[in-house]
């Protein structure tokens, strides 16, 4: 008979019990309440209730960095997830390239975002590489000032996010296919289903649980995104890239006594996180019983 | 059964020496670090018996002194170290900007910062109203800070930071590129200014390089001509924009001659907006790929190195007969931390550096302005334009402590200048959407 032992049970997770108030709940606690004082630089201050938030609903500062969060994460989410599905199926059908190739295409990942972020601005800058070749395939016309022009801006530094991170998509989709019956398929294959219809009806079903992942994972990155803007961009021109991650670093560490605003700001861009992550997460488990 | 109990009693006999082993490992380490720490503490303060051999030691915190940009602070730290043998200076380097910030200001929410650090005018006005920084006013060289530059190390009233320059933002000429198109000196009136350009242009040279991923360039510019144009008429102008009496209006004509540059074809202010001013801007300069820059005065020192034949002058803004007036920053200063525990080490620190004659390399090195009256600023032949305008009274301090400064006056103004550049908002939007953005009328 197994005996329940609580207080052993007890002592195995205390440690991490421990180390979660620690590291997680305690520094939300604090944020929390920084939120609701009037704190200059993250000091000792007086409490001021919900008057943060208030300024936050009148400032358009804000409400651009929602806009321009909500919009990078949108494309960043679909674009990603449909390269590193296009990317995981040619592995697939391609055994004898998936061992190299699966490895190039996570390479991208395996740097950090800042060198990525370098990298590209002198790629993309006015006389940078990109342009170079457009103007030597005689396709001038589609040259552009990427990160200098606010129509671009945004969306430049959204591709840097899907080249660095279509990869690790891909891993993900095909360790979905690895995991499917082969024999549903031959079957589909031997009745003459076409290829497109088999991804219709048996691949995409089948990847439902690899696409809840890869979904959450992409939205709740993209929506934190930080290190891209601020190196690429710096949340410019003219504020077009400034997002909320942006918002919060200026109000904390760009002067100006703003330090339980920007607070207020993290409390924000979290519950849009908790919100988005949730909802869509929830959607797609749903998606996954009904099939 | 009896081997059983065997097995269970030797059992418990080797874990008590096993327990009794680890506690006396623990209490053995306790020991040696509580040692450890009583040594290192006798070390790093002044009194006690075991200080009189050891120096005391003195942290300092600063973004200037690295490898881009030495300033001479070596030379003035073992000059300090020399005259204070029983000071060991521990300086450390921090990169400047957001980096410089987020250290510091943690440590000193922590309460465990250096005791002397680097700070500037808006750091002063964070940092002094929350009682990090310890009050200076009773400092003896206080009454010698030039009376425009002691707003900007004072916070309520009191004083946080000995002042290390005034330094310039404003126009780099290339003297080389110049005479190329047989120009033989700078250019003192727009109209020259323009003149020159015409010709740089006409041979096939950049006139004017402008780069402004960041923002920064944009900013500055406006800033150097609002200098002349705005200030010579109107000194009191900051003053009066924050009782709500002036208005970015009365900017509409410097930051047309902007607009001019680019629509008389000299610069191509959307195309700027893609060049990075830290990297790509300052390397093509030093590089001698156009012949004016806009830029801060520390450059000077790089620049030379390059081998750029180069002048920092006040942008040339007015007509004929005008002089035009510099750009100045208050720049670096010195504060202590509130919390130090050695705070007459520090004080004798920031002492050293009121005087002229022990700061003056730095003022040298940074090209800049002696912030105290009667301290000695030194010229060199590229800055000796500059430093005349100085001279004569012809300047301008941006206002880094008031709507200038913090998280959103510089900001506001580098991004209301890109919309401007990229045809976003016209000269009078720009106007407004600062005047709600910074106060005033």
């Amino acid at each position: 008979m197994i005996e329940r032992k609580p207080l052993v049970a007890g002592a195995f997770i205390a440690p991490a019990l421990a180390l979660y108030l620690l590291l997680v709940i305690y520094p939300l606690a604090r944020g929390t309440q920084l939120s609701l004082t009037d704190s200059k630089v993250g000091n000792a201050a007086d409490f001021v209730g919900l008057a943060n938030y208030q300024t936050m609903w009148h400032d358009p500062a804000f409400w651009r960095a929602l806009g321009i969060t909500v919009s990078y994460a949108v494309v960043v989410v679909v674009l990603q997830n449909a390269i590193g599905l296009v990317l995981a199926r040619a592995l697939y059908l391609r055994p004898r390239a998936r061992r190299v190739a699966g490895v190039l295409i996570l390479m991208p990942t395996l740097m950090s975002a800042v060198m990525s972020g370098f990298v590209w601005s002198s790629l993309l800058a006015p006389n940078g590489a990109l342009t170079s070749l457009l103007d030597a395939l005689g396709l001038h016309s589609l040259t552009r000032i990427w990160l200098g022009d606010p129509h671009t801006a945004l969306w430049s530094i959204a591709a840097v996010n899907v080249w660095m991170f279509a990869g690790y998509s891909a891993a993900i989709f095909l360790a979905g296919y690895m995991n499917m019956p082969r024999e549903v398929l031959d079957a589909a294959q031997v009745d003459g289903a076409s290829g497109a219809r088999r991804f219709i009806s048996i691949e995409w079903p089948l990847l439902a649980p690899a696409l809840t992942v890869n979904v959450t994972l992409a939205l709740i990155g993209s929506l934190k995104v930080f290190d891209l803007p601020l190196v690429m961009t710096n949340g410019g021109p003219a504020g077009s890239t400034e997002t909320m991650s942006m918002l919060i670093y200026t109000m904390l560490f760009r002067g100006g006594g703003s330090f339980a605003y920007g607070a207020a700001i993290a409390m924000m861009l979290l519950v849009v996180v908790v919100v988005f992550a949730g909802t869509v997460q929830k959607v797609l488990r749903l998606r996954e019983e009904r099939l | 059964m009896s081997h059983v109990m065997n097995r269970s009693s030797s059992g418990s006999i080797a874990g008590r020496r096993r327990f009794t082993a680890l506690a006396a490992l623990s209490i053995a380490a306790a020991v040696s670090l509580s040692a450890c720490a009583s040594g290192t503490t006798a070390q790093t303060t002044s009194g006690g018996s075991s200080a009189a051999a050891a120096p005391t030691v003195l942290t300092v915190y600063g973004w200037k002194g690295g490898d881009a940009e030495p300033a001479n602070i070596a030379e003035i730290n073992a000059a300090f170290e020399k005259a204070n043998p029983d000071i060991k200076l521990d300086y450390q380097f921090i990169p400047a900007g957001d980096t410089y910030t987020q250290r510091a200001q943690s440590e000193l929410l922590a309460g465990k910062s250096a005791d002397v650090i680097m700070t500037d005018g808006s750091k002063v006005q964070d940092w002094g109203s929350v009682g990090y920084l310890q009050d200076l006013s009773a400092s003896p060289w206080l009454p010698g800070v030039r009376k425009e530059v002691t707003p900007f190390i004072s916070q309520g009233g009191k004083a946080y930071a000995v002042p290390m320059e005034v330094i310039g933002i404003d126009l780099f000429a290339n003297l080389d590129l110049l005479k190329q198109v047989g120009v033989s000196t700078a250019p003192t009136t727009w109209d020259e200014f323009l003149t020159d350009l015409a010709a740089l242009k006409a041979a096939g040279i950049t006139p004017i390089a402008l780069p402004n991923k960041d923002g920064w360039t944009g900013s500055a510019a406006i800033n150097a001509i609002a200098a002349t144009l705005v200030y010579q008429q109107n000194p009191d102008w900051d003053a009066q924009f924050l009782a709500g009496k002036a208005s970015f209006t009365d900017w509409a004509p410097a930051v047309q001659q902007v607009l001019d540059l680019g629509t008389k074809g000299y610069v191509d202010l959307k195309s700027e907006l893609g060049f990075d001013t830290w990297s790509t801007g300052l390397d093509d300069f030093k590089s001698g790929k156009s012949g004016f820059f806009v830029q801060g005065a520390w450059n000077q020192s790089a620049f030379t190195t390059a081998g750029v034949n180069d002048v920092f002058i006040p942008w040339p803004a007015g007509g004929a007969g005008t002089q035009p007036s510099a750009n100045l920053f208050v720049g670096t200063m010195l504060s202590i931390n509130a919390k130090s525990t050695v705070k007459d080490a520090a004080q004798k620190y920031v002492d050293f550096w009121a005087d002229s004659t022990n700061s003056g390399p730095f003022l040298e090195s940074e090209s800049a302005v002696s912030p105290f009256s009667q301290g000695t600023t030194p010229s060199s032949p590229a800055t000796a334009d500059f430093v005349k305008a100085v001279d004569a009274g012809k300047y301008r301090i941006l206002p880094s402590n008031t709507w200038f400064g913090g998280a959103t006056g510089e900001k506001a103004m580098m991004e209301e200048t890109q919309a401007l550049w990229l045809g976003q908002v016209d000269v009078n939007g720009w106007a407004k959407a600062l005047d709600a953005k910074l106060g005033g009328s």
